[in-house]
């Protein structure tokens, strides 16, 4: 149905601006201004005191820059030194002396008071250093074809023993019990009856052989008081 | 119908202004996040580099003693031209020592290593006895440049070797390793501010590191009277005769003798050499005539008591004691040539002949005279050495009456000694009594209840029984 208003201009209802469109108009205002002073707040509030502060870490990091850059030349070259250092070291004290260790054979060789608790002699001698890079459990060896001069077998069980007891031992594993063939009797010579036996010891680990010596030095300290002799102070080991 | 477009408008218009805002307060706490993650990195970063920088000044000194260390790796194991001195240094050691090296033999090792130490080895073969390969062993462990022996291989001399040459050549295989030190992708040092202010303070850790990598050594002392284990110490039954010693014993004292030998050829050459002067020379020559008859005089009793009765002991004192001993006196003479012994030598041969006098080795004075009786006659003008000669002469002359006078056969069967008759002896069968020649050359001197005395070429011998 058309609604049709008959009424002069002057009594009309007046025309506005409907209240339900104020409403919205304000209310997206409002939300709005509250989001714009919101990000206001963030931007130029919190953001900028962050910023603030990050200057500020970024400059004390700038000054200890070179000191670490400092540092850090110092640890690489440090560690190359280091590298070397520790190469060397272990080079130079997995070595066996052989020279110390021979001497000391032929001590003990020579301690068998002329057949009386054994007389020795030897054919051949190998001696083989390997696996001080840690990668093998065989350290090397020391082994050789030994003769003693008497008809008594036992007195290769006392070149054994002198052997266990001297400081010959201390980089090598206890050596396998006493065994050996008599060979031909001559009676040409003095002893006429002669025993071979083989010799064969086993190195230890340059670990157990550090220890070993270590162990030698704290035994020979003590021992080193006015008027007492220490064991072995004859041969000495002597720093280059 | 025309306000509801309108209201639309600003209904959407507002929505959409509304997400935009929304859209960059949402942006913006996504920033404020990320500015708030780096300034936490920032700050570990800064609390590890604080960290990081208070080792700075411990890591200063271990980069100034490790630096200080580099010299004495370097000493330890120096260079590539080094390396080819190690073969100068096994000649020299080979000559030291005596063993006789017969093969030389760079060994080939793994190719380049990444560390900074390259590895070089030879194997060296040689002939030597037990104590010349500890002497050549010793001086290669003791020697500055650090090696190690990581294999030995030894097999005993033959006893038929043994007895041909006089002395052992036990036959040695030896791998001898060495490292040059040759530093890869060296960096540039760092500069250290008052380096060497620095480095004093920390002497005393640099000498206690340098310490700990120095390489210990072995301080060998010699045969020391031992003996070879690697000779079969056997004796024979029924040898070439007996002697008092025993064999390590005649072994000893022919060492002993060796070694006066090679003394006495140090001295000689030593007075052969043109660049020492007179007086040096004729001090040396001096010590060498007195060392030359004392090892004379020793090596002569040695003879007479057949002392030294083992076979390679007894060709060792031939080859190295009593063949130098003649070559010297050889040279001697010929270096005399014309002028004679010198008075030094006259007085050498004077006590060495008394000495043998006293201890009644009159066969040993002989031969010490002998050793320089053809050159007497060229020193008889000279009016210091004559008495000397006629000394020496005497001496000689003495020796030579005693054992004349020894090998005279003189078999005194009975004596008769009465009172108020003169003394009678039977001696090779005549009937003698004081002053009666039993020949031409000897006469009764004196007959005694225990001796009769003989008067031989002037000089009165008592013969006891």
């Amino acid at each position: 149905m058309i609604r049709i208003n008959l009424l002069p201009e002057q009594y009309r209802k007046k025309a506005r601006t409907p209240i339900k469109l104020l409403l919205g108009v304000s209310a997206a205002v409002a939300v709005n201004a509250c989001l714009v002073a919101w990000w206001g707040h963030l931007a130029l509030g919190v953001q900028a005191e962050i910023d603030t502060e990050k200057s500020s870490l970024q400059l004390e990091m700038d000054g200890l820059t070179p000191q670490v850059n400092y540092f850090h030349s110092l640890q690489s070259e440090g560690k190359q030194y280091t590298t070397r250092e520790t190469t060397l070291s272990s080079l130079t004290k997995s070595r066996v002396s052989w020279t110390r260790k021979l001497d000391e054979l032929l001590d003990v060789i020579n301690r068998g008071g002329d057949g009386q608790r054994h007389l020795i002699w030897l054919d051949d001698l190998s001696v083989a250093q390997t696996g001080d890079d840690g990668k093998g459990k065989n350290f090397g060896s020391l082994t050789a074809s030994g003769h003693s001069g008497s008809e008594k077998f036992a007195q290769v069980a006392n070149f054994l023993e002198d052997l266990e007891s001297s400081a010959f031992m201390s980089d090598f594993q206890p050596p396998a019990p006493p065994e050996g063939t008599q060979t031909l009797e001559d009676k040409t010579l003095v002893p006429p009856v002669v025993w071979a036996f083989p010799l064969s010891l086993s190195l230890k680990s340059p670990e157990e052989r550090m220890k070993a010596a270590q162990a030698s030095d704290r035994a020979a300290k003590p021992a080193a008081q006015p008027g007492v002799q220490p064991a072995g102070a004859a041969n000495t080991e002597k720093p280059q | 119908m025309k306000e509801r477009p309108w209201w639309l408008y600003i209904a959407g218009g507002g929505a959409l202004l509304a997400a935009g805002l929304g859209a960059l307060v949402y942006m913006q706490y996504g920033k404020i996040d990320a500015a708030r993650n780096e300034i936490t990195t920032l700050s570990t970063s800064i609390d590890s580099a604080r960290k990081e920088i208070e080792g700075t000044a411990a890591q200063e000194r271990e980069v100034i003693v490790l630096r200080e260390l580099t010299e004495t790796m370097k000493q330890i194991l120096p260079d590539n031209d080094d390396v080819n001195n190690l073969v100068r240094t096994f000649q020299r050691f080979s000559e030291e020592s005596k063993v006789r090296i017969s093969g030389l033999k760079r060994k080939t090792t793994n190719a380049r290593d990444k560390s900074d130490f390259d590895k070089v080895a030879y194997t060296l073969s040689f002939e030597a006895d037990a104590f010349q390969v500890l002497d050549f062993l010793d001086m290669i462990e003791s020697h500055s440049r650090f090696m190690r022996v990581p294999t030995i291989r030894m097999t005993a001399a033959q006893r038929a070797q043994i007895e041909n040459d006089g002395f052992p050549s036990h036959r040695i295989q030896m791998d001898v390793e060495t490292y040059v030190y040759e530093p890869k992708n060296d960096a540039k040092p760092v500069a250290i501010d008052g380096y060497d202010r620095k480095r004093d303070l920390l002497m005393g850790e640099i000498n206690r590191r340098r310490q700990s990598l120095a390489v210990s050594t072995y301080s060998y002392r010699g045969a020391r009277g031992r003996r070879d284990p690697w000779i079969d110490p056997r004796v024979p039954l029924l040898g070439d005769g007996q002697s008092a010693l025993s064999v390590p014993e005649q072994m000893d004292l022919v060492q002993g003798l060796c070694d006066r030998a090679a003394d006495v050829t140090a001295k000689w050459k030593q007075v052969k050499d043109p660049e020492i002067n007179v007086i040096q020379s004729m001090l040396i020559r001096s010590d060498l005539e007195d060392t030359l008859a004392t090892l004379e005089e020793d090596v002569r009793r040695i003879e007479a008591e057949h002392s030294v009765r083992y076979v390679p002991s007894e060709r060792r004192l031939q080859s190295e004691v009593m063949d130098v001993i003649t070559n010297i006196r050889t040279e001697l003479v010929a270096f005399e040539a014309g002028s004679g012994p010198s008075n030094d030598t006259l007085r050498e041969i004077e006590e060495t002949m008394i000495s043998h006098q006293e201890q009644g080795e009159y066969k040993l004075m002989l031969e010490a005279f002998e050793v320089i009786d053809s050159r007497l006659a060229l020193v008889e003008a000279d009016p210091l050495r004559k008495p000397l000669v006629d000394r020496l002469r005497e001496l000689a002359h003495e020796a030579r009456t005693i054992l004349d006078f020894e090998k005279i056969q003189l078999d005194i069967t009975g004596i008769a000694i009465v009172q108020d008759l003169p003394p009678v002896a039977v001696i090779n069968g005549k009937s003698l009594g004081v002053g009666d020649m039993l020949n031409y050359e000897i006469t009764v001197h004196a007959i005694r209840t225990d001796a009769i005395e003989f008067i031989f070429r002037g000089v009165i011998f008592a013969r006891r029984f």
